[in-house]
């Protein structure tokens, strides 16, 4: 496996004007790998994709490429194109030019670049664009061309910097699909840089997890979502409840005031953990059957299925499920084993997984805020 | 609402666009004047092609305007590239504030303190000719620099700074970035920064005042220069073409931008637009470039052919003599007349550098500022008499001028010059009343016709103190140059007597007015209402019993000269029958030089206004230098009567 690893990461710091971005960083990355950076604003997933691409320079640590170090080696001279946030197109150039750009500072043949120009409008599917200028292209088509821009000159490695950020739902969840197919077509690396944890999940690889400059987690979107390691993973993948409990032995978990079986093991005796518990298998029951029992306190209508809030002992609970409950109402949960996710205490314990403050509105909020910050 | 916005658009236009076509439509005028139109005819443009001297100046605003716009185009472009990418938002802000002073700074403010500088590191490095194209070039990319950089600054902001990341990741160097990515992007604003410098450029006059030196005149300068003699129609033409070409260059680029826009929502290619914008400027620089070019080579060297002896050597061939005199002031070639000083440089192989002032005071500043070193310089009396006493002229000996004999008697010993050590006259004026026959009863013979009420309305009168309150110390019998407060109250009292029935006080309205009629009378040169009585058949001349004023232009070398002798040659030639003559002839004025009165060939010989009877001339009187107290004092007595 390891004479596979193309990029490889080691002991990543950098501070800007003081401020720690990333800390301690290592992580290696698989020739052929769709790799998901995911983690909020500020979390420094765009700063390693900047190392990477190398217009930023690591405070300390090594860029291992293809067992080269490469940290000093200035952007152009990398086998790594990058596709930016908003595209980064030339105004001034048409389709035609902008895709031929770099075969353009390569010197290739005439014939050449027609033909890979030619090539990548197929590969993208802009057929017949070639005199158009960028400004009368739509977001999706522009986003189209920027791809087509970085592959024309084969790199090893593709970088894509937030790249479906601009475009809306409908034609994000499209692109989706197109890159996923063009990354497993040419078969080259993808590191792909996101706050959208559904895109990670969808189309990586590998997922990996930062906040604070820090990798939280690294793994396949399965078991990134079905066993987080900690309250951040678990709350920002998805949604969770995290309820403190106690392992009073292997597979037995006491939470709520109730004794759960669970599939986890190798806790030391009465260890304080973090339950995680996805909303949606918590199964609703009469609240005589109940392992739990609770109160409606709001439900929200979300297409699939309703999202329920319920008050259990001062904890607010979400659950989704298709039946419809109405505020007041008194009703029982019931969890399977396998339902039940137990983690180790982390600095993140205690901050996440409480609906009793939940308002969807406050967290777009807070979400655009810091989203413009990292602009800057 | 609407109509009323419109007939609201159609007066902007109007009083915006009305002063070119006025000026346009004279252009065309087959007479001089601007209030008569003869005719038309295309003389003043055929005119304007053959003043190698205006041309001249005309090359020189465009080698400076090229050159300074092109300059502060890549400085500015570069100086805004760094602003923008500053990291400190302080040090960012305080570096646009610096770069915004010389565009806030009122010109004259920038002019001047320029020129202190100039002058200033020119003496601490000892040069003596330091203030000419050289600080004229600094001064014009030091206040174009703002412009450009307030141009190109925000499209730079608006650019995405993604840009040359990309062009570094598909393989370019970041200077090759810089100039492949960038500078595309920013290109419309860089180059309207450039069109802005070089039409500010092309007509900036105060700050080109005061650093020009004598070896570069500007078309502006020379233009203001020429208010002594009213402005030449053939500046008219000037201004038309300059017009037009300016015009035709904005309607270029509007096209262009027009296309450009055009092509956003198109599947033409982008680049025609940004084509065209380039091919328009690159025209009009050839153009610029090419103009220069023509009127460079026309001034071709051949062997003088003009009838001169003497004195006339080639030992200072190859060196430079600076000339400064008033506009219009000497005969340069046009009309085919002679070319003084083109024929002086062949017949000695000096160079003349020739530049004009427009008033006595303003000659004084440079002259007294230092930082050029002028050779010849042509003041009137009462400023010859206090350049004598500052020492900013220097004694010279007119009796090794082999023409100086030519020089009438009644011209010499003035009251200026009383040994003839520092001076000799050039040109000479008398003021007369000018009145139109057809306005004006009978044959008028006194000042007093200028307190008639019938004529109410009609009257003009100067637009300066000194000359205005002679109208009045005349009438009272008063010395004009008396510093008795009493006499000067005395002539305000005639002056607020008189205000009632003044039309405007003016200067050179005088001549619209009086060729166009609407005026009866106005105090003016004589020299001058010969000019107007062409225009205007009607109007009559006649110098008052009471006296009248009377000035002298003499030539003086200034203290900074260093090459008397070749100076001395120079005053020489302008005392030569045939040099003489042609001034004579241009400026319309008085000769003293008796071989002129005498030439059977000078179309103004014995003329009755210019050359009246000596009785009028001794009973005229020179204007001297007041002392600082009558000279407060006239100033607020004609605060006091324009107020009143």
């Amino acid at each position: 496996m390891e004479n596979n690893i193309i990029i490889d990461l080691k002991n990543i710091s950098v501070s800007y004007d003081g401020e720690p971005i990333l800390k301690d960083l290592s992580l290696y990355i698989r020739d052929k790998e769709f790799i998901t950076l995911l983690g909020p604003s500020g979390c420094g997933k765009t700063t390693t994709l900047r190392i990477i691409g190398g217009f930023t320079t690591p405070d300390s640590g090594d860029v291992i490429f293809e067992n080269k170090k490469i940290n000093g080696v200035p952007p152009h001279k990398r086998q790594v194109n990058t596709i930016f946030q908003r595209y980064a197109l030339f105004p001034h150039l048409n389709v035609f030019e902008n895709i031929a750009f770099g075969l353009r500072v390569k010197k290739e043949s005439k014939e050449e670049i027609e033909k890979t120009v030619t090539d990548m409008l197929a590969l993208v599917n802009l057929k017949g664009f070639e005199k158009r200028n960028i400004q009368s292209l739509s977001g999706g088509q522009q986003q189209r061309v920027a791809i087509a821009r970085a592959l024309a000159n084969k790199p090893r490695v593709l970088l894509l910097d937030e790249p479906l950020g601009a475009l809306d739902l409908k034609l994000r969840k499209d692109m989706q699909n197109e890159l996923k197919n063009i990354q497993q077509k040419l078969g080259i690396t993808f590191i792909y840089v996101t706050h959208d944890q559904e895109e990670a999940l969808s189309m990586s690889d590998t997922v990996v997890v930062m906040n604070n400059g820090v990798i939280q987690q690294i793994g396949t979107p399965i078991s990134i979502y079905n066993e987080p390691k900690n309250a951040f993973v678990a709350d920002f993948i998805g949604e969770s409840n995290i309820i403190d409990g106690v392992m009073k032995a292997d597979f037995k978990v006491d939470f709520s005031g109730h004794r759960f079986d669970c599939l986890d093991k190798g806790f030391a005796p009465d260890e304080n953990v973090d339950v995680v518990v996805r909303p949606e298998d918590v199964d609703v029951v009469d609240e005589e059957k109940g392992m739990l029992k609770g109160i409606v306190t709001s439900v929200t209508f979300k297409g699939v299925h309703f999202e329920t809030i319920v008050d259990i002992g001062g904890f607010k609970w979400m659950i989704q499920s298709t039946d419809y409950h109405e505020v007041g109402k008194r009703i029982g949960l019931y969890i399977e084993p396998d339902a039940i996710h137990i983690m180790k205490k982390s600095e993140y314990s205690g901050l996440y997984g409480d609906y009793s403050s939940f308002s969807e509105e406050f967290d777009e909020l807070s979400d655009a805020s810091v989203d413009m910050s990292e602009e800057e | 609402m609407k109509t009323a916005s419109k007939i609201y658009t159609a007066l902007l236009y109007l009083f915006l666009y009305a002063p070119i076509f006025v000026l346009i439509f004279f252009s065309f005028n087959a007479g001089k004047s601007t209030a008569v139109f003869e005719g038309f005819s295309l003389k003043w443009y055929a005119e304007i092609l053959n003043d190698t001297t205006t041309l001249n100046a005309l090359r020189n605003t465009l080698i400076l305007a090229v050159t300074s716009s092109v300059i502060a185009t890549l400085i500015g472009t570069a100086a805004a590239v760094g602003i923008d990418r500053m990291k400190s938002k302080y040090l960012r802000s305080a570096t646009m504030s610096v770069t915004n002073i010389p565009m806030m700074n009122p010109d004259i403010v920038t002019g001047i303190s320029m020129m202190l500088l100039f002058v200033f590191v020119g003496t601490l490095l000892n040069i003596k000719d330091t203030l000419g194209f050289g600080t004229l070039l600094i001064a014009h990319v030091t206040f174009n620099l703002p412009y450009v950089i307030l141009n190109v600054l925000p499209k730079l902001k608006q650019t995405d700074s993604h840009l040359e990341e990309a062009a570094q990741d598909l393989g370019c160097t970041p200077a090759m970035a810089f100039f492949k990515a960038t500078l595309p992007s920013i290109m419309p604003a860089v180059t309207t920064g450039m069109i802005m410098s070089f039409t500010l450029s092309l007509d900036d006059f105060i700050i080109s005042y005061f650093v020009t030196g004598p070896n570069f005149q500007t078309l502006p300068l020379r233009i203001y220069a020429m208010t002594k003699k009213s402005v030449k129609p053939d500046m008219y033409a000037l201004s038309t073409l300059i017009f037009v070409a300016i015009l035709v260059l904005l309607i270029l680029i509007n096209i262009s931008q027009s296309r450009a826009e055009k092509n956003k929502n198109s599947v033409k290619p982008v680049s025609r637009g940004a084509k065209i914008v380039k091919r328009s400027v690159a025209a009009v620089l050839a153009v610029a470039f090419g103009v220069c070019c023509i009127v460079g080579f026309n001034g071709s060297e051949s062997s003088s052919t003009i009838p001169v002896e003497g004195v006339y050597s080639r030992k200072f061939e190859g060196t430079v003599l600076n000339v400064y005199n008033w506009g219009e002031y000497m005969s340069d070639g046009s009309d085919d007349t002679l070319n003084v000083n083109e024929e002086f440089e062949k017949l000695t192989g000096i160079k003349v550098n020739y530049a004009e002032y427009d008033s006595n005071e303003s000659m004084y500043t440079k002259l007294k500022n230092g930082g050029a070193a002028y050779d010849i310089v042509i003041p009137s009396d009462y400023m010859i008499q206090r350049l004598i006493a500052e020492n900013l002229v220097q004694k010279i000996d007119v009796t090794s001028l082999q023409n100086y004999s030519y020089i009438a008697e009644e011209y010499k010993n003035l009251y200026f010059d009383p040994n003839n050590e520092y001076s000799v006259p050039y040109s000479v004026g008398l003021v007369g009343l000018i009145y139109n026959t057809k306005m004006v009863e009978g044959t008028p013979d006194s000042w007093s016709v200028m307190w008639d009420e019938q004529y109410k309305g009609n009257i003009l009168n100067f637009n300066n103190s000194r000359d205005a309150f002679g109208v009045a110390q005349y009438l009272l019998g008063q010395d004009v140059n008396t510093n008795d407060v009493a006499d000067w109250q005395a002539a305000l009292q005639k002056l607020k007597e008189q205000k009632p029935l003044i039309q405007a006080y003016v200067m050179d309205e005088i001549f619209n007015k009086m060729e166009a009629g609407n005026a009866a009378i106005a105090p003016y040169y004589a020299g001058d209402f010969l000019t107007m009585q062409e225009v205007n058949p009607d109007l009559a001349f006649f110098y008052p019993k009471e006296g009248t004023n009377i000035f002298v232009d003499s030539v003086c070398v200034p203290s900074s000269c260093e090459n008397l002798e070749a100076a001395m040659m120079y005053i020489d030639f302008l005392l030569e029958p045939v040099v003489a003559l042609a001034n004579a002839e241009l400026i319309c004025y008085a000769s003293p030089n008796t071989s002129v009165v005498n030439n059977k060939d000078y179309s103004l010989r014995g003329n009755e206004y210019l050359y009246p009877e000596t009785e009028i001339i001794e009973n005229a009187q020179y204007f001297q230098n007041l002392d600082p107290k009558t000279l407060k004092l006239l100033n607020d007595l004609w605060s006091e009567l324009k107020l009143s």
